[in-house]
């Protein structure tokens, strides 16, 4: 397996998430837009941030008036995974020179993670693992940040009357859904707690309710998997792709 | 929010989210993710998203209007049959906004 080869089967594998991820960007770019953000900024978070999930909730607690320190804490917990996915990816960057490896870690995203854990047992040879993980970030990051900045031309020539916006709570109510769907019993009682909290607590001063309810959730997904277990798999965010954590065990 | 506060906010959002990627790339054997945070991690996801979710369809600023209640209800119950049966963004994206446009239209008739 030569690099040339790893760079070409990542960006293989990395073609049903583009699809996938391209009106995603799309939502998140007109969502900047609906918010009232100036053009250079709606465009630019997609680059500087490059996380969608947490970009959106942003614009939204930045639509609501939050204080900036609520929405960077929002930012810390929702993005708080990409720390995980650098453990895993750590020992395979090893032997890359710091500031090339500063630079792979800025191409980390979820779809990353999600296809570099799964095929690195292919790979025997760390440089064919470490062109698959370029091959498989480089397009998606191109693809995200092309199709957010689109999504931002769009969203500045639809008017206002189409309810747009409301495609960001969509995007949201898909994503809980999907990770409700996916998990084992204390996901689903973290989430229905934060849910039953951020309603309760929506009153608020400040758009705390968010942070109360977040930690409300987490805390009681803890309390319910020491008390009532079973564990979900890994620890990792979201449990189908879950892989064994740095640590628990040799590589596959 | 003024636009040096906004281009601030961004900024800062990039930097935590690059600090997190690097983390262990960066600096290897040098850090430690502890263990309750590790654990916790699992339920963030379904957490944050709760968290953001829900007031969004049940609250729309501070007065209960029925008429933009309505479609937004609707289409979060459409959205949510839809994402449990398809778990597709662009399916449930659809049929979220024709519902909202649908009941409004209704409403308006």
């Amino acid at each position: 397996m030569t690099t040339a080869e790893g760079l070409r089967e990542g960006a293989r594998d990395a073609v049903p998430v583009l699809v996938a991820l391209t009106p995603f960007g799309l939502v998140t770019g007109v969502a900047a837009v609906e918010t009232g953000l100036p053009l250079a900024a709606a465009i630019s978070m997609s680059y500087v941030v490059f996380a969608g999930t947490s970009q959106l909730a942003a614009l939204q607690l930045i639509a609501l008036g939050s204080p900036i320190a609520v929405i960077l804490v929002t930012t810390l917990l929702l993005n708080l995974r990409f720390a995980l996915y650098s453990a895993v990816f750590a020992p395979d960057l090893r032997p890359v020179p710091g500031p090339v490896r500063a630079l792979l870690a800025a191409l980390m995203t979820d779809q990353t993670m999600a296809l570099g854990s799964l095929r690195s047992g292919r790979y025997p040879e760390r440089g064919a693992r470490i062109a698959y993980y370029v091959g498989v970030s480089l397009p998606i990051g191109i693809v995200w940040t092309t199709a957010s900045t689109i999504g931002v031309l769009l969203g500045a020539a639809v008017p206002t009357g189409w309810s747009l916006d409301f495609a960001v709570p969509l995007v949201f109510l898909t994503l809980w859904v999907v990770a409700m769907k996916r998990g084992t019993p204390p996901v689903w009682v973290a989430g229905g707690v934060a849910a039953l909290s951020a309603v309760a607590a929506r009153t608020l001063p400040l758009n705390l309710g968010l942070l109360v309810a977040a930690f409300a959730g987490i805390a009681a997904g803890l309390w319910w998997e020491t008390h009532r277990g079973p564990a979900p798999m890994g620890g990792a965010p979201r449990p189908t792709r879950a892989r064994p954590a740095p640590g628990d065990g040799p590589r596959p | 929010m003024s636009d040096g506060a906004l281009w601030g906010l961004i900024v800062a959002m990039g930097a935590i989210t690059y600090a997190l990627r690097a983390s262990f790339i960066v600096l290897q054997d040098r850090v430690r993710l502890p263990d309750l945070v590790r654990r916790g991690l699992a339920y963030v996801p379904a957490a944050v998203l709760a968290a953001i979710v829900a007031p969004a369809f049940l609250q729309v600023g501070g007065e209960a209007d029925l008429a933009v209640l309505a479609p937004r209800w609707a289409a979060g119950v459409v959205g949510t049959l839809v994402a449990l049966r398809t778990g597709h963004m662009v399916a449930v994206l659809v049929a979220g906004m024709l519902t909202l446009w649908g009941v409004q239209a209704l409403l308006r008739a």
